[in-house]
């Protein structure tokens, strides 16, 4: 217990730094300064994910039960994505900015929450968990990704003046942005698709029901029908730009609420992922 | 309305759009408020507490949030129009798959009209038209060349990506709503060592479709073991009944133990263990030891029956004629936490009976240890006869759970097609300007690829070490 929590402090710390050097170097409009918090966020990412490992072989499971699990995992995960984008298109690190400040008030509020172990139920034994679960992730990922992508978009759409020089001459044409924001969340409605259905097997195999309209369940279609009118406006009412890139940000909120905020706002089945049991 | 008017209307995207947002409105207003048929006490206390809202919440029939008619007729129209946009997706991409396999670059010149152009000096247009050839063919595009014409083309299959994950989506509607109107679904109390027929007097709860049809020899869901314990790959399954499924003439038609995440599967017939309880079989018989009758009353021990009691009818019908009974039979047991742990060591069997509609006869009370018997006012006998678990069981008779499993993967496969490998054509027309070349680089309007146009126009200036000029509408 010990290794693994002095661990998960040593990632809290390394992602409160990097968050602060994002935001310095922006206001600094240095590139110096935003490389190093880049490194500094993906050197958190290390004893977190020792610190996850050293868990999973303690508890027999991944990182998806009770809250100071679920949400760490979800920093942990936004982080990666930050990583990848950062690593394919370099341009794109800033939207560190945004990501490590979220990144550190996620495993913050983890660090905070019980960190007691919760076992695999009977229920839970099944490799559609491991599946949903999976997917789950990538579609949080996908989406997220979408939206620092389209927060990129709108940063330079709107204060074309403000941005740094260096960081304009970086950062992909505007063409380029708005179609890799409509490709993760292609990708991202795919994986949310993959979870939902994976989740609907699951429920029958362990509750005798494929849905039942649990506030998880009905939250999780109303995201999958917010992005499904995403798409349809991108590639049937050919919505381009500006407006595709609010429509990424603003739907955000909606996959973070239903993976992290319904099992709390609401008495639900499903709840006890996030809660325990 | 015109007939061709109201097809628009219904396969317009806008109207799409907005059916998607009123069902997660109606959704999201419906995780609010209880669900609950209007008389359950949930919804009559949140009433209650809201009175304001109660009236609205009402009209719409917020209660019942998903079989409401502001979410069912808006589900129907949009059915209505992913139909008949599956019908328009499956013409189209008929077309731009034929599009696709019959282009030509000298017919693909004909359509291109916006166009990106990418200057190179001092460099022929012949020049220019193998780099391009070299450029599609890194894009794993099928390239064709007519002089200094050359198209690209790939994945005319991808068209079919959209309609398949749309007819997907249409067949999974009608199949949950066929589904619902022909499943038999309900929880089943079987003692050990018993077994019951699947038909509705089985049920102790039952929700069935009104096209269900009930087998004239139906089946049989028997429990010939349970045990409380149940470990599978060093995991405890909790209390697992081992169940059978049986054919009218005793043939073992499957049989496996069921826990969570292993139910048993036989044909349409699904069985998930629900939870468990004990079973006191009670006979009665005559002053001649002929059986008059039997029941076996089922014992449920939780939080809200933590003494496993419970009430049966029972008619012994004696010499004296048929006497009915209002029967109140309890068995203490050990348990853990609310729940039942183990089988009494001495089970007593305490029974109260008072004869059907007589409010002023006696009351006989009595506790009987197992085999003991209660001798009744007739000269009949009640004898507490065995005491075994039950298994309650949730039995499911649903044809429809492989086709919508089969369907989920189809239109994932149409999803993922349609998202990720559409259909690309690609087209650049090389001509001599100046001192040095053009090149034109066009991409079917399809999906609005810019940065796919942007990148080849990229990739051609790079190994031309030209420059994309402009974009130019022709």
């Amino acid at each position: 217990m010990t290794l693994e929590i002095v661990l998960m402090w040593l990632a809290v710390s390394l992602y409160a730094a990097s968050a602060a050097l994002f935001v310095v170097g922006l206001v600094w409009r240095s590139q110096l300064l935003m490389r190093v918090a880049l490194w500094t966020a993906v050197a958190g990412l290390v004893p977190q994910a020792v610190a996850i490992g050293v868990r999973w072989v303690r508890v027999d499971h991944g990182p998806y039960l009770g809250f100071y699990e679920v949400v760490s995992s979800y920093a942990f995960a936004s982080v990666v994505a930050l990583a990848i984008i950062a690593w394919r298109k370099p341009s794109l690190r800033w939207v560190g900015v945004f990501v490590m400040p979220l990144a550190f008030l996620l495993i913050g509020g983890a660090m905070l929450a019980p960190r007691s172990d919760l076992a695999i139920t009977p229920t839970l034994a099944s490799w559609w968990l491991t599946i949903h679960i999976m997917f789950a992730k990538l579609s949080y990922l996908s989406f997220f990704a979408a939206f620092a992508v389209a927060l990129a978009y709108l940063a330079r759409d709107r204060w074309p003046n403000r941005l740094p020089e260096w960081l304009h001459e970086k950062l992909p044409g505007q063409a380029d942005l708005d179609e890799l924001s409509f490709r993760f969340i292609g990708v991202g409605f795919i994986f949310l698709t993959i979870m939902i259905v994976a989740g609907a097997i699951w429920a029958n195999e362990a509750w005798g029901r494929y849905w039942a309209w649990d506030p998880i369940e009905t939250w999780s279609l109303i995201t999958w029908a917010v992005y499904a009118v995403y798409l349809h406006t991108r590639l049937t009412l050919g919505w381009r730009g500006a407006k595709s890139a609010w429509f990424a940000v603003a739907a955000l909120p909606f996959i973070v609420f239903t993976l992290i905020g319904v099992p709390l706002a609401y008495q639900s089945i499903h709840g006890a992922y996030l809660t325990g049991y | 309305m015109t007939r061709p008017s109201v097809v628009r209307a219904l396969t317009s995207a806008k109207l799409v759009v907005g059916l998607l947002l009123w069902l997660a409105g109606v959704a999201f207003l419906a995780t609010l408020v209880p669900q609950g048929a209007p008389s359950s006490p949930e919804v009559l206390s949140w009433a209650a507490a809201n009175p304001a809202l109660a009236g609205v919440v009402r009209f719409l029939g917020l209660n019942s949030g998903y079989t409401s008619w502001i979410f069912l007729v808006p589900l129907a129209v949009l059915a209505v129009s992913t139909a008949l946009c599956s019908w328009q997706r499956t013409r189209t991409a008929v077309r731009r798959f034929r599009a696709v396999r019959d282009a030509t670059p000298s017919g693909l010149g004909k359509r291109a009209r916006s166009w990106e152009v990418v200057r190179v000096d001092g460099a022929s247009a012949a020049d220019v038209a193998d780099v391009a050839e070299r450029a599609l063919a890194k894009a794993r595009l099928r390239v064709l060349r007519e002089g200094n014409l050359v198209s690209g083309t790939a994945r005319g299959w991808g068209a079919f990506g959209s309609p398949v994950f749309h007819w997907s989506l249409l067949a999974l509607i009608l199949l949950v709503a066929a589904s619902q109107l022909t499943q038999a679904s309900g929880l089943m109390g079987v003692p050990v060592g018993d077994a019951k027929p699947i038909a509705p007097q089985s049920y102790g709860t039952l929700r069935v479709g009104p096209l269900h049809a009930w087998s004239t020899s139906p089946r049989s869901v028997a429990v010939p073991d349970f045990d409380l314990t149940w470990v599978v790959g060093e995991l405890d399954r909790g209390p697992t009944p081992l169940v059978r499924i049986v054919a009218p003439g005793g043939h073992v038609l499957g049989e496996g133990r069921v826990y969570p995440n292993s139910p048993l599967r036989v044909g349409s017939i699904t069985v998930h263990s629900n939870d468990y309880g004990l079973a006191a079989r009670i006979v009665v018989r005559g002053k001649d030891g002929r059986l008059l009758g039997s029941t076996t009353p089922l014992l449920d021990f939780d939080a809200s029956s933590p003494s496993g009691t419970t009430q049966v009818p029972l008619e012994i019908t004696g010499a004296g004629g048929a006497v009915a009974y209002e029967t109140t039979v309890t068995v203490k047991a050990a348990r853990s936490g609310g729940e039942l742990h183990r089988l009494p060591k001495d089970p007593r069997l305490s029974v109260t009976l008072r004869p059907t509609g007589a409010e002023d006869a006696s009351v006989t009370v009595t506790e009987l240890a197992l085999g003991e018997s209660l001798e009744l006012a007739d000269g009949s006998t009640l004898r507490f006869d065995r005491l075994t678990y039950y298994a309650r069981l949730s039995v499911v008779d649903d044809w429809s759970v492989p086709w919508l499993y089969a369907l989920l993967a189809i239109g994932l496969l149409g999803l993922g097609v349609s998202i990720l490998a559409g259909p690309r054509v690609a087209l650049v027309e090389s001509a001599q300007a100046g001192e040095g070349a053009e090149a034109r680089v066009w991409i079917s309007p399809w999906r609005g690829e810019i940065a796919f146009r942007d990148g080849l126009a990229r990739s051609i200036a790079d190994a031309t070490a030209g420059t994309v000029v402009q974009e130019e509408e022709s």
